[in-house]
């Protein structure tokens, strides 16, 4: 039985809006997969740089620490004593310097990472911590908030390290 | 016979007609289920991607805080033998006498522990021998 030309132009009419409407937020679906995709790919590579950032301050640090005959804790860092200069960390909450003969030879920042600085006492010696906190994007996908603890001994504390029990940032 | 062949084969015909919509309904519909299944792979991709990336990172978390915890160990502030909170790391110590070329050392053991996401738990372990605490 053949419908009236009215009834299957009704019949046309639902169709195509059902298959535009599909195919619309279909479209629409899969392009924002397509952005979610580029915007994990961009934080994927912020978060890589955030942690080659932090790995070479770690092993900067170390190699600095291994080196020094002795430490003094500053208001804002610390300072290691080498036998020939000065080595000096200072920790601010974005960025951490380190001054060497006077010269700043290294910055290590990065956006969304802050910084801070903690020394432990013990009886053998003490360690120092630098928390490395990355904060996440506000389109946090695939990353969450994290803090890289880099840690390493400390040489001797020198004798006169002034009010080196009482910082703030410092925890037994 | 013969008129049913020229009727089939003309262009105006009500058969051909309705298959040929029928053919263009088919293909929107398998081009609607072949790009749900896109997305849904896709999403899938991004939450295995998700696990991933989070598993890697408590991995490194938990290796610096076992690094950490030698460390302390190194300075006298840590025992051995202990079972540590520490930044929602479960840091577990042992120690056990070295032999052979290590005898008059001790073997420890540092065993850090973390949920990852969905809750599946991700350990790390780190080892030195450090000399004997009086």
């Amino acid at each position: 039985m053949m419908h009236p030309r009215s009834v299957r132009s009704g019949y046309l009419l639902v169709e195509a809006l059902l298959v535009v409407g599909v195919g619309a937020a279909l479209i629409f679906g899969l392009g924002k997969l397509a952005l979610d995709g580029l915007t994990i790919q961009r934080l994927t590579s912020e978060h890589a740089n955030r942690l080659a950032t932090l790995d070479n301050l770690s092993t900067q640090l170390r190699r600095d620490a291994l080196s020094a005959v002795g430490y003094r804790r500053q208001a804002q860092g610390l300072d290691l004593q080498s036998a020939d200069q000065v080595i000096q960390y200072t920790v601010a909450p974005a960025v951490v310097t380190r001054t060497a003969g006077g010269a700043v030879t290294h910055v290590w920042q990065y956006g969304r990472l802050s910084f801070s600085l903690n020394i432990e006492s013990g009886p053998d010696g003490d360690v120092v911590l630098v928390d490395g906190h990355e904060r996440p994007h506000r389109k946090a996908i695939a990353l969450s908030e994290r803090t890289f603890s880099l840690s390493t001994l400390l040489p001797p504390k020198q004798a006169d390290e002034p009010a080196a029990t009482g910082g703030d940032n410092e925890r037994q | 016979m013969r008129f049913r062949f020229r009727q089939a084969r003309g262009g105006g015909s009500t058969w051909l007609r309705t298959r040929r919509r029928a053919f263009f309904t088919l293909d929107i519909i398998a081009a609607i289920g072949l790009g749900m299944v896109l997305m849904l792979a896709f999403s899938l991709g991004v939450r295995y991607f998700a696990q991933i990336s989070d598993e890697c990172d408590t991995r490194r978390v938990l290796r610096l805080a076992a690094e950490h915890e030698l460390d302390r160990l190194r300075a006298g502030i840590s025992e051995p033998d202990s079972v540590i909170q520490r930044d929602g790391c479960q840091l577990e110590v042992s120690r056990a006498p070295g032999v052979d070329v290590w005898s008059g050392l001790e073997h420890v053991r540092v065993v850090a522990r973390k949920p990852a996401r969905k809750g599946r738990w991700v350990g790390v372990e780190l080892s030195a021998y450090l000399e004997p605490r009086p």
